[in-house]
C-alpha cells in the first residue's frame, strides 16, 4: 500500500477515535477543503478573475469550516465577518507591497522546476500570489477568530451587564492569550517549509545580502509576516464585531 | 513596559530607514531607475495558445555604488503582462545591476519595513504577549537555521539526531517564554516533546514498512541533499508549532479546572480534557493543511495553462505537501490524549501533597 494511504488511514482513525463525531467531522472536512482549493485553482485557470474568486473561495471555506464547529448565529457570523475584512485588508496591502518588492511569481532558483513551460500564461502572477499568500493564512485566521468570538460569548453569557466598550476590551485579554499560541503555529508551519531553502543557500554559499534581496526568501518571508499581521489585525477586528453583534441584540 | 515598546519600534524604523541609505554596504552594484518609458508592446500566443503581452522598456538608472557611483546607464528590460518570471521596473525601484543586466531588486527596505509593521502590531495589540512571541519566533529561526549549519559542518552526525535535539531545546525554550515558569509549562513541555516522537516514530515505521511508496520526495524544492533527510525533519519542525499549541491548551485548561474544584475526579479531568482536544483538533490541522498546500498553487496554475492532465498538475505538486500535512495533523491528534494523560498524572500528584 501507498505510504500517503496509510498515513490517511492512521489520521482518520486517530481523529475518529480520539474526537469521535466532531473528529469525523473535522477529518472529512480536510477533503472538502481541498476540495475547494483545488476547484479554486481550476476556475482561477478558467481564466475568472482572480480576486473575486478569492473572495468567493475564502467566503465558501471560513463559513464552512465555521459552521463544521459551532452553530449557525451571532457568533458564528461575527468570526465570518471579521475574518472576511481582514482578508481584504490582506489583498490591498499585499497588492502594495508587491508592486516595491516584487514578489510575484517565479524566483531564479526555481528555474529549473518551470524551464519548460511556457511562462507568458496570460494570468497575472501578482494577483495568483495574492491568493496564494491568503489561503495559506486562512486557516489561522478561521482559528483566531472563531476562538475569540466564542470565548466571548462565554464572557457575555456570564455577565450580560457588560457594556459594548467593556465587552471589547475582555476580548482583547482573551486574545492576548491566543495571539502568542496562534502566531506561534503558524511560524513553525512555514519554518518547516522552508528549511530546504534554508540548506540551498547555505550550499551554494550565498553571502547575507544575497539572501535578503533575493525574491526566494523574500517571498517565504514575507509570507510569515503576512501572515502574522493578518492574524494580528483579525484580532481588534473581531473583538469588535463580535461585541456589536452581542450588544445588538440586548435592544 | 511602555518604554521597551516605544524604544523596540523606534529602533525598528531607524533600521529601516538605514536600509534606503545603504548601498555602500553592498559588493555588488546598485542603481536607482530615474526615467523608463517603454519602447515596443508584442502580443504574444504561446504553443497553448495563451494570449500574453511583453513590453520592452528602456530605463536609465543612476548607479549608486562603487567606483562608478553618480554615472548613468541605460538597459532595456523585457517583461511580461503576466510577470511569472520578470519584472517591470518603474522610477525609484533600486535594483543590481551587473555589466548591461539588471540581476535582481533590492528587497531589504520592504523586508525591514513589514518586519517593523508586523512587530508595531504584535506590541500594540498582543503587549507583553506580544513581545514575547517575537521573542520565541527569532530564537527559532536562528535554532532552524543552526540546524543545517550544523549538519553541513558535521556530515558523520545524521541529520535526525539534529533535528531532534535542537526540537528538544526549541520547544523548552519557546513555552516557557510563551507561558512562563510553572507546572503547566511543565506538562506542555513533556506533552510536546513525547507527542513529537511518538509522531516520528510512527512515520518512520509506516515509510519503513511501504518502503515509502509514492512518496514524491523529488517534488520538494531547493534540494541539494538527499531529500529523505530533510523529509522528516522539516515535518517534525512544521508541525512543532501546532503541537505546542495543543499542549500548552489543554494543559493551562486542565490547570484551571484543578484550581477551581480541587476535589474533580481524574476521570473528570480527562472527560473535560477530551473535551477541549475535540474542539481545537480541526481548526489545528487546518491551520497546516492551509500553510503547506497554498505554497504549490503558482506552480499548479502555472502547469494547468501549459495544459498538463489535471490530476498529474495536482499529483507532482501536492502529494508530498499532503503527506507532510498528514504527519504533521497525526502529531497534533496524538498529542491530545498524551497531554490529557500527563495531565492526570502530575496534577495528582498535587493533590496529595
Amino acid at each position: 500500500m501507498k505510504t500517503l494511504t496509510v498515513l490517511i488511514i492512521i489520521l482518520g482513525l486517530l481523529m475518529i477515535s480520539i474526537g469521535k463525531s466532531t473528529g469525523l467531522k473535522a477529518f472529512l472536512s480536510i477533503f472538502v477543503n481541498i476540495f475547494i482549493l483545488s476547484l479554486a485553482i481550476i476556475l482561477i485557470v478558467m481564466k475568472l478573475n482572480i480576486l473575486i474568486i478569492l473572495l468567493i473561495t475564502a467566503t465558501f471555506i471560513i463559513s464552512y469550516n465555521i459552521f463544521v464547529v459551532h452553530p449557525f448565529d451571532n457568533i458564528s457570523l461575527a468570526a465570518c465577518l471579521s475574518t472576511i475584512i481582514a482578508f481584504v485588508i490582506m489583498v490591498g496591502l499585499i497588492l502594495l507591497i508587491s508592486n516595491y518588492a516584487k514578489i510575484q511569481g517565479f524566483a531564479m532558483e526555481e528555474g529549473d522546476e518551470i524551464a519548460t513551460y511556457s511562462l507568458y500564461i496570460g494570468l497575472s502572477f501578482v494577483q495568483i500570489t495574492t491568493f496564494m499568500i491568503c489561503m495559506s493564512v486562512i486557516g489561522a485566521l478561521i482559528d483566531i477568530t472563531i476562538s475569540i468570538a466564542s470565548s466571548m460569548q462565554e464572557i457575555y453569557n456570564n455577565n450580560k451587564q457588560l457594556s459594548f466598550k467593556g465587552l471589547v476590551q475582555s476580548g482583547m485579554n482573551v486574545s492576548k492569550d491566543i495571539l502568542g499560541t496562534t502566531t506561534n503555529t503558524l511560524y513553525f508551519a512555514y519554518l518547516g517549509s522552508y528549511m530546504t531553502l534554508i540548506i540551498w543557500f547555505n550550499k551554494l554559499n550565498y553571502s547575507l545580502g544575497a539572501i535578503l534581496n533575493s525574491k526566494v526568501f523574500a517571498q517565504e518571508i514575507l509570507i510569515i509576516l503576512l501572515g502574522g499581521i493578518a492574524v494580528t489585525i483579525a484580532i481588534p477586528l473581531t473583538c469588535y464585531i463580535t461585541a456589536w453583534q452581542l450588544v445588538r441584540r440586548k435592544v | 513596559m511602555r518604554r521597551i515598546k516605544l524604544t523596540i519600534i523606534l529602533l525598528m524604523i531607524t533600521l529601516t530607514l538605514l536600509t534606503m541609505v545603504n548601498p555602500f554596504l553592498y559588493k555588488e552594484t546598485l542603481a536607482k531607475v530615474t526615467q523608463e518609458k517603454i519602447i515596443d508592446t508584442t502580443n504574444v500566443i504561446d504553443k497553448n495558445h495563451n494570449h500574453d503581452i511583453v513590453y520592452t522598456q528602456t530605463l536609465t538608472l543612476k548607479i549608486l555604488n562603487t567606483k562608478q557611483s553618480g554615472e548613468f546607464i541605460q538597459i532595456n528590460n523585457h517583461y511580461s503582462k503576466s510577470g511569472a518570471f520578470d519584472e517591470a521596473y518603474k522610477r525609484g525601484d533600486v535594483v543590481f545591476i551587473h555589466g548591461n543586466d539588471i540581476t535582481g531588486v533590492k528587497r531589504d527596505t520592504m523586508l525591514m519595513a513589514m518586519t517593523t509593521v508586523f512587530i508595531t502590531l504584535l506590541l500594540l495589540i498582543g503587549d507583553k504577549h506580544g513581545l514575547m512571541s517575537v521573542i520565541s519566533l527569532m530564537i527559532n529561526i536562528i535554532i532552524s537555521l543552526n540546524v543545517f549549519n550544523f549538519y553541513l559542518n558535521h556530515p558523520h552526525i545524521p541529520l535526525l539526531l539534529i533535528a531532534m535535539f535542537s526540537i528538544i531545546i526549541s520547544t523548552i525554550l519557546t513555552l516557557l517564554i510563551v507561558s512562563g515558569w510553572n507546572k503547566k509549562t511543565l506538562i506542555a513541555i513533556m506533552s510536546t516533546l513525547i507527542g513529537t516522537f511518538m509522531t516520528l516514530i510512527i512515520t518512520l515505521i509506516v515509510i519503513n514498512l511501504t518502503n515509502g511508496e509514492g512518496i514524491k520526495y523529488e517534488t520538494m524544492e531547493f534540494l541539494t541533499i538527499p531529500p529523505r533527510k530533510v523529509f522528516l525533519t522539516a515535518i517534525l519542525f512544521g508541525s512543532l508549532g501546532a503541537v505546542m499549541d495543543i499542549a500548552i491548551t489543554i494543559s493551562s485548561a486542565l490547570y484551571e479546572i484543578k484550581l477551581q474544584n480541587h476535589s474533580i475526579s481524574k476521570k473528570h479531568l480527562i472527560k473535560s480534557g477530551f473535551e477541549i482536544g475535540h474542539d481545537i483538533m480541526g481548526p489545528m490541522t487546518n491551520i497546516i493543511f492551509f500553510a503547506y498546500l497554498s505554497g504549490s498553487i503558482p506552480y499548479i496554475i502555472l502547469y494547468l495553462r501549459n495544459y498538463s492532465p489535471i490530476v498529474h498538475s495536482f499529483n507532482v505538486h501536492w502529494s508530498i505537501e499532503i503527506c507532510r500535512a498528514v504527519t504533521g495533523g497525526i502529531g497534533i491528534v496524538l498529542t491530545i490524549p498524551v497531554t490529557i494523560l500527563i495531565c492526570a498524572l502530575m496534577l495528582r500528584g498535587e493533590q496529595t501533597s
